[in-house]
């Protein structure tokens, strides 16, 4: 009967500590604080597309004049606000470039993934039994082997180049994406409208793609913003291994690992991009874990 | 099991009014749904047959766990059968494959008891009634989208309604639209489990209204499952009422709900509460004719499955399970389970004792 | 009426405060109940009917942001203004609920003879072995058969009907003065609400108890009740003597109601009557009368004042301009629209 569903249940029952940390930093950003985060993302997406609108200098010029100028500080070509590096070139000039490699990587390794994991999910939520189990074990036997171990020597053995780490940073999140779609399809799997679908004659192709992969795309989509925030941050290791990224190529991995000898004297060279990398994962997991939460209140 | 191959028979031959179609649009014979469960192998339907002519409307009615649902889900292959067939316009649904099953699919259709679950809720109202066409690959884009609109206009869903989703519609509305999405492939049979139960009683109404008019309209041949037998005895001409997973008395609404021969039937018919001056004392009439509780599928009573609940029960129900048995009277639709219909329809059966009333709770 | 009523209800307003504004589920409703009384509330879905039930022991969680108003009089003390300890020993004590769904009020973990034994020792402060074995007598008085041994089962091991009569029993415990049923056979087969109904029947004649019986079917309100009334948008809009009102509903939404359900006794006869529209999801409040947009019979004034409660026999009111006029007029008050046709 008319009884009133309680407006603010909170963050529903009790959650893990981290999840409380998220849910704290979701509610700081209030009701308009993610139109801040799009506008940062679109930022990245626009320096990753036409980078030459947002470098004030070219950021192959070397100047052996102005080396390791500090944030702030000028040369004859002009202002470098994030000072330069040991060949005089512009950091922010670099960053600016770099980020659009390192979000061509994330964003492709992360879509692969995806595909890989929904694909299997989807058939082994749906279809349970042998096919279930056999997918699943190979999720878990990936996520039980130190998969990033595992990378770093099937790179140093193949050689490090870009399209190698497509296929390797794929590996590392399949089996989230395979584990959440699994889980959602379980469930959507005793839903009525299922039944009502085979009852009506929709071929098995036809359940999956028209009735499950719909239902469960919302989550899939904020479950892709989180992981291209983790991918980024798997590459940026790979690449200050030396593993990842080779230079004349540019990520911001490559440019914190460039910097790394150089701390003591001039620590904008690894900070800064790695203040870079560190808001722009932050920010891709609040936007994701935003939407979900708004999506799971409402629906 | 074979006594029931031998009701379906008859019950086919029974049915000499189908002149044009003698062996009926739906024949289900002998079916036999199991089911493994934590404590056991239950039989959910044990044994049923029964038939459906065009534009005929066969009620079927029982209370929960009785294995109506199953049945249907059986009838329209969601369900594996272990023994039986179901046959459809002739062809044995049993014997085909995956494929061509799926392909059959548009001739016969279900309504299903939740509205809202039974609709994809990220689909729209026009491209839900509209799957079935494009699955079967039923007409051009615009010839589908005439038959979307006939179909609604049929179920009396305003346009409006056509590019939202079903969360945007109340329950009524939400049932409107499965029958739509059922009917608009113009199939032979429409199996409608508990289409009304999950709605509120001033839809409810409307909602039988919109079946009943369906059926004269399209000539379906109706397999009506429900609890309430106000509704199964408004809409149904013929009535088959389920106890335990097998029919224990079928033939016409009108027979089967004036002249109720088995004892369970009576007691189901006493049982619905009428707003009227002798509601009280009717439902202290059927707490003497359904005695105790429904015994579990785990451990059926041998003999007759009612003897545990029934007044009459004598030794002979636990020993032999009562044959079909015809209502001569009816002309052959009417047939009931029991040993002791006679007695008890003339009130010379072993009356129940005071003993078996104590036992009642 | 004679003797002191048990339960007087007077204007009894419940306000939702709601995302998309507010609902006045309840909007002045005014009734008593006798000692050992039996009241039907019939209504649709959103009719206030549970509402009422509710708003008598102030049955609403906080996030419901509901408002009460009006009085609320039992056994002398007003329900609505007692303090929330006192309130709880109404609760359950003097007053006894029983709903639609048993098993969502029983708690899986206890056995059901335990469950009753603590509300009998917190209610009548019986002794720990004076509670159990009571808890076994009555579960033996609602019917349920080897008593001793159930009482130590958890409710997951009862079906819906036993899992009813076990809450009956916690109901009926403390030997309340009034069992509040709200819809307690709608999730039942007929053959159990049969048993149910008629054991509600009989606990209230052997324990002198007042029932009031919510639920949508007149039949089962027939079957246990000897007033009825019933509700629209929040307002009571006809009360009757069940047996009075068989024949002589007066308002045109009960009639409605009346026609609604294919009634059993008549075999196929035609269409159903639907009543056309749908009930105002913003409850009463209004200024018209709430069934008017619904009403074949309405007329300007039907959309213009909110009407009264005439007498329009012995012990029957209803709600509806027809019959107000007509009563004015000094014509016949049975069903006056009847003849409007």
């Amino acid at each position: 009967m008319s009884i009133v569903v309680a407006k603010r249940t909170g963050e529903g029952p009790a959650r893990a500590p981290e999840h409380r940390v998220w849910g704290r930093l979701i509610k700081m950003l209030g009701s308009r604080g993610w139109i801040l985060l799009v506008l940062f993302l679109l930022l990245l997406v626009a320096a990753s597309i036409v980078p030459d609108v947002f470098a004030p200098h070219d950021h192959d010029a070397q100047n052996l004049r102005s080396r390791l100028l500090g944030p702030g500080e000028s040369s004859p070509e002009g202002l470098h606000l994030l000072g330069t590096d040991t060949l005089g070139r512009d950091l922010f000039s670099r960053m600016v470039v770099g980020t659009r490699l390192t979000m061509f990587i994330a964003v492709t390794a992360t879509l692969i993934g995806a595909g890989i994991g929904v694909l299997f999910g989807l058939l082994g939520g749906y279809f349970g039994g042998r096919i279930d189990r056999l997918l699943m074990r190979l999720g878990e036997a990936q996520t039980a082997m130190p998969m990033f171990l595992v990378a770093i020597l099937l790179l140093s053995l193949l050689g490090p180049n870009v399209g190698i780490l497509l296929v390797v940073l794929p590996c590392l999140v399949w089996p989230i994406f395979a584990r959440v779609v699994r889980a959602e399809a379980l469930r959507l799997r005793e839903e009525t409208f299922i039944e009502a679908s085979v009852a009506t004659g929709c071929s098995t192709s036809t359940i999956l793609g028209r009735h499950l992969l719909p239902n469960v795309a919302p989550r899939i989509l904020v479950l892709c913003v989180i992981e291209i925030g983790h991918v980024m941050l798997s590459e940026a290791g790979l690449s200050f291994l030396g593993v990842g990224v080779q230079p004349p190529d540019t990520t911001w991995g490559l440019l914190i690992s460039e910097g790394r000898p150089l701390l003591a004297v001039a620590w904008w060279l690894t900070i800064l991009p790695g203040v870079l990398l560190g808001i722009s994962v932050l920010v891709l997991n609040l936007l994701g874990r935003y939407w979900e939460a708004r999506s799971g209140a409402a629906g | 099991m074979s006594e029931t191959a031998v009701a379906g028979a008859t019950l086919e031959a029974g049915s000499a009014d189908a002149a044009a179609s003698p062996r009926g649009v739906l024949e289900v014979n002998d079916v036999v749904v199991q089911f493994d469960t934590d404590g056991g192998r239950i039989t959910a339907v044990d044994g049923v047959s029964m038939h459906l002519a065009t534009g005929e409307t066969l009620g079927l009615v029982g209370e929960s766990g009785c294995g109506k649902s199953t049945l249907a889900r059986a009838i329209m292959q969601l369900v594996p059968m272990q023994q039986g067939s179901v046959r459809l316009e002739d062809t044995d649904l049993g014997t085909l494959s995956r494929r061509e099953l799926r392909r059959m699919r548009h001739r016969i259709q279900m309504v299903f008891q939740d509205p809202r679950g039974s609709l994809d809720p990220r689909m729209s109202v026009s491209s839900l009634i509209g799957e079935p066409l494009r699955v079967h690959g039923i007409g051009d884009r615009a010839g589908r989208a005439r038959s979307v609109a006939e179909a609604m206009e049929l179920v009396g869903l305003p346009e409006a309604v056509a590019d939202r989703l079903p969360s945007e519609l109340s329950g009524g509305q939400q049932q409107r639209v499965g029958i739509a999405r059922s009917i608009v492939t113009a199939p032979a049979v429409l199996v409608c489990d508990e289409p009304v139960s999950a709605l509120d009683v001033s839809i409810q109404a409307q909602i039988i209204n919109v079946l009943d008019e369906l059926r004269d309209e399209l000539d379906l041949a109706m397999l009506f499952i429900a609890h309430d037998l106000s509704v199964v005895r408004h809409l149904s001409d013929r009535v088959a009422v389920m106890y335990l997973g097998q029919i224990v008395e079928t033939g016409t609404a009108s027979e089967v709900f004036t002249e109720p021969r088995h004892p369970y039937t009576q007691g189901l018919i006493t049982s619905v509460p009428r707003a009227d001056a002798e509601s009280a004392a009717r439902l202290q009439t059927a707490r003497r004719l359904v005695l105790g509780e429904l015994p579990s599928l785990l451990d059926p009573p041998s003999g007759c499955r009612y003897r545990t609940r029934c007044p009459y029960a004598t030794d002979e129900c636990a020993a032999t399970e009562p044959p079909p048995e015809a209502v001569d009277h009816a002309g052959g639709l009417h047939w009931v389970r029991c040993h002791h219909w006679r007695g008890i329809a003339a009130g010379s059966a072993p009356q129940p004792s005071s003993n078996s009333q104590e036992q009642a709770p | 009426m004679s003797g002191m009523p048990l339960l007087e209800v007077e204007d009894l307003h419940v306000t939702f405060n709601t995302a998309s504004g507010p609902v006045h589920a309840v909007d002045g409703v005014s009734f008593t109940m006798a000692p050992g009384a039996s009241l039907g509330v019939v209504g649709e879905s959103g009719s206030g009917k549970s509402v009422t039930a509710r708003a008598l022991l102030r049955l609403f969680a906080i996030t419901d942001d509901a408002r009460i108003s009006g009085s609320v009089h039992f056994d002398g003390a007003d329900l609505l203004r007692i303090d929330e300890r006192r309130l709880r020993h109404v609760r359950g004590g003097q007053i006894g609920m029983i709903f639609q769904d048993p098993l969502t009020s029983l708690n899986p973990l206890m056995t059901v003879g335990e469950q009753i034994a603590e509300s009998l020792r917190l209610h009548r402060g019986m002794g720990r072995s004076e509670a159990a074995s009571e808890a076994v007598e009555l579960l033996g008085r609602v019917g349920i058969a080897d008593p001793e041994r159930r009482a130590t089962e958890l409710p997951n091991s009862f079906s819906g009907g036993m899992r009813q009569r076990v809450m009956i029993s916690l109901a009926i415990a403390c030997r309340p003065r009034l069992l509040i049923a709200d819809e307690p056979t709608t999730a039942l087969d007929v053959t159990v609400q049969a048993e149910i109904l008629l054991l509600l029947d009989e606990l209230r004649r052997s324990e002198d108890m007042a029932l009031m019986l919510i639920t949508h079917d007149f039949g089962v309100v027939a079957a246990t009740c000897e007033d009825v009334q019933v509700m629209y948008a929040g307002k009571l809009v006809e009360k009757a003597s069940m047996a009075h009102l068989f024949d002589r509903a007066n308002h045109p939404y009960t009639e409605g109601l009346l026609r609604l359900v294919p009634r059993f006794e008549d075999a196929h006869a035609g269409r159903l009557h639907p009543i056309p529209g749908q009930p105002p999801i913003t409850g009463g409040g209004g200024s018209s009368c709430a069934f008017a947009p619904r009403c074949a019979h309405a007329f300007d004034r039907c959309r213009d004042e909110v009407p009264p409660e005439v007498a329009v026999g012995p012990q029957h009111l209803s709600a509806c301009w027809l019959a107000a006029e007509r009563a004015k007029d000094g014509t016949e008050a049975g069903r006056p629209w009847k003849r409007a046709q």
